[in-house]
């Protein structure tokens, strides 16, 4: 199984549509502000 | 993290749920439990891969938190739900 992307690792950019219809792009968000991201199985599970 | 959202914006970070479901599957979990952060489409799993965030035996997403620094890179990489505690200390290194 493959192991999270360790520290010092250039995180991969993305873009992605938010909940509240607007576009997100990690370049985009940085370097106003850290991130963070929280990937999950699903809405209404414990994941 | 909803309970820990002052945390993370006292530290000048940006939260996202990241989740293959369509914007407005998110959009109508946002509502319904409030929550104050942005959760993001993911529905090809395009991020969870390049985040390594994927189940190996089928198509899912296992549970994987990433602290990103203002430089781009990644400060803290964990699995499961580690409290902000744990989290903002990446911010220390």
């Amino acid at each position: 199984m493959s192991i999270p992307l360790k520290p010092g690792t250039p995180a991969p950019d993305f873009t992605l549509q938010g909940s509240d219809g607007k576009t997100y792009r990690l370049g985009d968000l940085l370097p106003a502000s850290h991130v963070f991201l929280v990937f999950y199985p699903g809405n209404d599970t414990t994941g | 993290m909803r309970d820990e959202i002052d945390q993370y914006r006292q530290s000048n970070v940006r939260p996202f749920g990241v989740n293959p479901a369509a914007p407005d599957k998110h959009a109508g979990y946002v509502e319904r439990l409030q929550l104050p952060f942005v959760l993001l489409s993911d529905p090809a799993y395009e991020a969870a891969r390049a985040y390594n965030a994927t189940l190996p035996w089928k198509l899912g997403i296992t549970r994987t938190v990433y602290l990103i620094g203002q430089d781009g890179n990644v400060l803290y990489s964990a699995r499961g739900a580690p409290g902000a505690e744990i989290v903002l200390e990446g911010l220390k290194a």
